[in-house]
C-alpha cells in the first residue's frame, strides 16, 4: 500500500486499521482494570443482586457530599479565576508572563499540603489572643474549615489556576473583536455577544477538569473530616474487603463521566497549547481594571503565598528545614525520580495513541474513569499483574510497575494533551507528510518535535505535579528504600510533630515552586506573548 | 556514515530487560519484612537485627497512616501469586488474624517466644504477639477533675460526656479493632445501642489517633479514646493530659499487642526465621518499651520506664478471642457505617 493509501486510509477509518499504538495502550489502560473486575466478580447469583443494591444510603450520601463537593470547588475556582484573568487582560503584554508563572503556583502544591497549611493556619489563629476572642470559644473558623464549603474552598484555591490556564490559552478572542466591540456596543452588549461566545467552551472545559480533580480527591476530605466518595470506596475495597462492591460503586464514576463527556464534546476547544498568531487583546484602562488588580493580588496572596509561608513559619526556622532536607534526601530523589519517569511516559504514550485516533469516544472515558477512581483500585489491579512475573523482584522492575501504575492512572493527562497538538498541528499536514520519503522517527524528529517542545514541557509538568502528589500507588508498589516525600509527610503527620510535618510539607510545595520558577526562566516562556 | 539508529535500539532494550530482569535476582541472603509500625520505632530494630547479621541484608517496606495501615494488607494480599514478603510485622493484630484466614500465612512457633503467654500466640502458631498496646482514655486534666474520668466505654453515651468526647474513624485501625472487640463482647443489638448513643450524644469522630490526642491536649475535646503509644507521647511532651485504662472494673482494656508471622511461599523462608526469632526476643521489647510509643512488653520481667505497668498482667484485659474479633470486624464496620454518614 502506497503512503498516500495508507493516509488516507487510517484518517477516514482510524478504528478499522490495525495498529500497534492502540493495541499495546488497550492492554496497558485496562488490564489493571480487568484483573480487579474479574477479581471482583461474584460467583452466584444472589451476590449479583447484592452489588445491584450496593449504592446504599451511606454510599449516596457520600457521593452526594463529593458532588457538592465537586460543583462549590468548581464555581469557587471561576469566582477566583476569573479576576486574575481579567487583571490579565487590563496588564500590559510585557508584565502577562510575570502573571502566567505566579498564576502555576497554586497548582503545583499537592492539595494535601495546602490543606494542612490551613488547618495550621486556622488552629494558630484561634489560638492567639484576638483569635480567642473572634474565633476561640466556638471554634469558629475551625469548624467552617472541616466543612464541604471550607473543603471546596481550599480546593479551589489550588485548582482556580486550571480555570484561568484554558482562559488565556483558548478562548479565541482577539483584538479586532475587542475593539469592534467597544465602539459599536454597550458593555452588556459586549458581554452576550462578544465575551461570553468566547469564555464558554474554556470555562466548559476547565470545569469539567476541576470538578474531575476535586471528586477524586481522598486526601484532602480525609483531613478536613469531610466523609467523601473516594473514602467510601477505599473502605469497602480496602477495609471491608468487599471488593465487588468498591467496584460497583465505581461504577457511579462511569455513568456520571460519561453524560459529562458527551456534553463537554460538543464545545469544541480551540487552539490550545499552540501559540496564537493574533495579537494579544488588551483591555482599556478603566476603574474596573484596578478592582481586578486587587482582587487578583487577593487572590494569588492567599493561594500561592499563605501556604508556603504559614509551613515556613510552622517549621520553626532554617535549621529545620535544613534538617528534613538532609534526613529526606531519598525520598526526595525518589520522589523526582518516579515524577519524571512517569510524567515522560504519560506524555509520550499520549502522543503516540493519539496520533493515529481521531475523535476518540470511548477512550476518554476509559481513561477519566481510572483517573477518578482511587488509586487503591487501579495500584491493586497492577500489584495482581505484577505478581504474575515469576521470582523475587529487582528494584527497577518494581520502579517499572510503579510508572506502569501512573501511567493507567494519569493517562488521561496524555491522551487530552496528544489529542490537542496532533489536531492543532494538522490533518491535512500530516497527510503531507506521510508523503515524504522519511521514516516515521525522521518525520518525527524533524518535523513534528520542534514545534512541541512547549506543549510537552507543559504537560509533562503538570502530569509530573500529579504523580508528585501521589502516596496511594506509591505505597502498593514502591519498592524497598523507595518511599517518597508525600508518604513521609503522612506518617509524620501521624505522629503530630508539626515542625517536622511542616518542613517536609515546605519540601513538597517548595521544591514545584522551585522548579516551575527555574524551569520556566531557562525556557524563556516570558518572551511569550499573551 | 549510517548509524544504525533501529539496532542500537533494539539492542539497548534487550540489554535493560536482562538488567532490569537479573539484577537483584539470586540474592538468597536478603530478607523482605513489611511492617506496619511506625518507622521511626521499627528502624532502630531493624538496624541493630542488620548489624547482628551483617551476612544478611534487610529490606523494609513502611505503610502508611493515610491508607490507615490497610496499605500493606493490600500488598500481601495481592501478590499471593508471588509473594515479595518474608515477614509480616504488624502494629496490631486484627489484619494479621485476617491474612491466617485468607491462608496467607505460614506457621513457624519461634524459640524466642518460649515464655510469651500464651494469649498472645496463635494457637496453631501462625503468628505471634509481643510489645502491646492498650485503648485508653485521654483526658485534657485542665478542664476534667479526676473525679470526672469515664470508667468504660459504654459510659461515653452518658449526657456528661455529649459533646466532648472524640475518636479515631471507626472504620480503620486499632480503632476498627476496638469496636469489632466491644461488638464481640457485647453482641451486636446491645453494640449498635451503645454506637448510636455516642453518636447522638456528640461523639466527634477525627482522621487519627493522633488528631484525637493533639485535640485533647489543645483543650479542643475533654476526652478521647486513643491508644497508649499516643497518649505517652503527650505525656512526654508535657501536655495537660492524663491517661485512663478503661474496663478495669467491669469488662477490662482491649489490648492490641504487635504481631509478627513468616508469609506463605516466601522467597527466603529461613532468613525470615532468623529475623522473626529476633523480633521476638526479651530485647527487642526492651527497646520498643524504651521507645516514644512505650509498647508495654508482654513478658514480665522486662526492663521498662517507671510509666509502664511492671507486668501487663496488672491490667485487666478484655476476654476477647481475637479470631472470633476478626470475624466480627465486617459485621461491626457495616453496623458504624450506618451512624457514621
Amino acid at each position: 500500500m502506497s503512503g498516500y493509501h495508507k493516509a488516507i486510509y487510517s484518517v477516514d477509518s482510524p478504528y478499522k486499521s490495525f495498529s500497534l499504538s492502540r493495541t499495546v495502550w488497550g492492554f496497558v489502560f485496562l488490564s489493571p482494570l480487568l484483573f480487579i473486575v474479574w477479581q471482583s466478580i461474584p460467583g452466584s447469583f444472589e451476590e449479583v443482586t447484592k452489588i445491584v443494591s450496593v449504592l446504599d444510603a451511606v454510599a449516596l450520601k457520600r457521593f452526594a457530599n463529593s458532588f457538592l463537593l465537586g460543583v462549590c470547588a468548581t464555581v469557587f475556582s471561576v469566582l477566583l479565576a476569573f479576576p486574575v484573568y481579567l487583571f490579565h487582560l487590563y496588564l500590559p503584554v510585557k508584565f502577562r508572563s510575570f502573571l502566567f508563572i505566579t498564576s502555576l503556583i497554586p497548582l503545583s502544591y499537592p492539595p494535601f499540603a495546602v490543606a494542612s497549611a490551613w488547618m495550621m493556619l486556622a488552629f494558630r489563629i484561634e489560638q492567639g489572643s484576638t483569635g480567642r476572642i473572634l474565633w476561640g470559644a466556638h471554634g469558629w473558623l475551625s469548624q467552617w474549615l472541616y466543612s464541604i464549603p471550607g473543603c471546596a474552598v481550599v480546593l479551589a484555591l489550588c485548582y482556580w489556576s486550571v480555570v484561568y490556564l484554558f482562559l488565556t490559552l483558548s478562548t479565541g478572542l482577539t483584538k479586532g473583536h475587542v475593539e469592534t466591540g467597544q465602539i459599536y456596543l454597550s458593555p452588556v452588549q459586549r458581554f452576550k455577544r462578544i465575551y461570553f461566545p468566547a469564555w464558554k467552551t474554556p470555562l466548559v472545559h476547565a470545569s469539567l477538569l476541576v470538578f474531575v480533580l476535586t471528586m477524586k480527591q481522598f486526601e484532602v476530605p480525609s483531613l478536613l473530616q469531610v466523609n467523601s466518595y473516594p473514602l467510601e470506596i477505599y473502605t469497602r475495597f480496602a477495609s471491608l474487603m468487599q471488593q465487588g462492591e468498591a467496584m460497583a460503586l465505581c461504577l457511579a464514576y462511569l455513568f456520571l463521566l460519561t453524560g459529562l463527556t458527551w456534553y463537554v464534546r460538543r464545545f469544541r476547544l480551540k487552539g490550545f497549547f499552540s501559540t496564537s498568531h493574533d495579537e494579544p487583546v488588551t483591555l482599556p484602562e478603566v476603574s474596573t481594571g484596578r478592582v481586578c488588580m486587587i482582587l487578583a493580588f487577593f487572590v494569588l496572596l492567599l493561594s500561592a503565598l499563605t501556604p508556603l509561608f504559614t509551613l515556613f513559619s510552622q517549621s520553626g526556622g532554617i535549621a529545620m528545614i535544613l534538617s528534613v532536607i538532609s534526613e529526606q534526601t531519598n525520598a526526595l530523589f525518589n520522589s523526582l525520580l518516579y515524577s519524571l519517569l512517569s510524567a515522560l511516559c504519560i506524555v509520550g504514550a499520549g502522543f503516540w495513541l493519539m496520533k493515529d485516533l481521531r475523535d476518540p469516544v470511548i477512550l476518554p472515558i476509559v481513561l477519566l474513569f481510572l483517573f477518578i477512581i482511587p488509586a487503591v483500585i487501579v495500584g491493586a489491579g497492577c500489584l495482581e499483574l505484577r505478581s504474575w512475573i515469576p521470582g523475587a523482584l529487582p528494584a527497577p522492575l518494581a520502579v517499572t510497575s510503579l510508572v506502569f501504575a501512573f501511567l493507567c492512572h494519569f493517562g488521561i493527562v496524555g491522551l487530552y494533551t496528544g489529542e490537542r497538538v496532533w489536531q492543532s498541528y494538522g490533518r491535512k499536514q500530516q497527510e503531507y507528510d506521510t508523503l515524504l520519503t522519511m521514516s516515521l522517527y525522521r518525520r518525527f524528529r524533524f518535523l513534528y518535535l520542534p514545534g512541541m517542545y512547549n506543549t510537552i514541557g507543559k504537560a509533562v509538568g503538570f502530569a509530573a505535579l500529579l504523580v508528585w502528589g501521589d502516596v496511594g500507588m506509591t505505597i502498593l508498589l514502591h519498592p524497598p528504600g523507595g518511599s517518597t516525600l508525600t508518604v513521609e509527610y503522612f506518617n509524620l503527620l501521624h505522629y503530630g510533630a508539626e515542625n517536622r510535618t511542616a518542613g517536609i510539607g515546605l519540601l513538597l510545595t517548595g521544591t514545584p515552586f522551585v522548579l516551575l520558577v527555574s524551569v520556566n526562566l531557562i525556557c524563556g516562556l516570558r518572551k511569550q506573548r499573551y | 556514515m549510517r548509524i544504525p539508529v533501529t539496532s542500537i535500539t533494539v539492542l539497548f532494550l534487550a540489554l535493560t530487560t536482562v538488567f532490569f530482569l537479573t539484577t537483584g535476582c539470586g540474592s538468597s541472603n536478603t530478607v523482605v519484612i513489611y511492617t506496619s509500625v511506625d518507622q521511626d520505632y521499627a528502624e532502630p530494630v531493624i538496624n541493630a537485627f542488620q548489624s547482628g547479621n551483617p551476612e544478611i541484608e534487610v529490606k523494609a517496606i513502611y505503610d502508611s497512616e493515610v491508607t490507615k495501615t490497610t496499605g500493606l494488607y493490600e500488598r500481601i494480599l495481592h501478590e499471593k501469586r508471588n509473594p515479595q514478603a518474608d515477614v509480616f510485622w504488624n502494629n496490631e493484630i486484627i489484619r494479621t488474624v485476617q491474612l491466617k484466614q485468607q491462608d496467607l500465612l505460614a506457621q513457624y512457633q519461634s524459640p524466642s517466644a518460649s515464655d510469651i503467654p500464651s494469649e498472645f500466640k496463635d494457637k496453631e502458631g501462625y503468628w505471634t504477639g509481643f510489645s502491646a498496646r492498650a485503648r485508653v482514655m485521654i483526658i485534657n486534666k485542665d478542664i476534667v477533675p479526676e473525679t470526672e474520668t469515664p470508667s468504660e466505654v459504654p459510659a461515653l453515651g452518658s449526657p456528661k460526656y455529649s459533646r466532648r468526647t472524640g475518636m479515631a474513624n471507626p472504620q480503620f485501625g486499632t480503632t476498627a479493632g476496638h469496636m469489632a472487640a466491644l461488638y464481640t463482647l457485647a453482641g451486636p443489638q446491645r453494640f449498635t445501642l451503645w454506637f448510636s448513643g455516642y453518636i447522638q450524644n456528640g461523639l466527634r469522630i477525627l482522621p487519627g489517633n493522633a488528631t484525637v490526642r493533639d485535640q485533647v491536649a489543645q483543650g479542643q475535646l475533654a476526652f478521647g479514646l486513643t491508644d497508649t503509644d499516643d497518649a505517652f507521647a503527650a505525656m512526654e511532651e508535657n501536655k495537660p493530659v492524663r491517661m485512663a485504662y478503661l474496663g478495669q472494673e467491669s469488662d477490662g482494656t482491649f489490648l492490641i499487642p504487635n504481631t509478627v508471622a513468616l508469609i506463605k511461599d516466601s522467597p527466603n523462608p529461613e532468613l525470615g526465621k532468623k529475623l522473626v526469632d529476633y523480633l521476638l526476643s526479651p530485647e527487642v521489647e526492651e527497646k520498643l518499651a524504651f521507645s516514644r510509643g512505650r509498647q508495654i512488653p508482654v513478658r514480665a520481667g522486662i526492663k521498662r520506664p517507671e510509666n509502664l505497668p511492671p507486668n501487663l498482667a496488672e491490667i485487666k484485659a478484655m476476654p476477647v478471642d481475637y479470631e472470633e474479633v476478626a470475624k466480627n470486624l465486617e459485621p461491626c464496620l457495616d453496623t458504624i457505617r450506618q451512624f457514621i454518614q
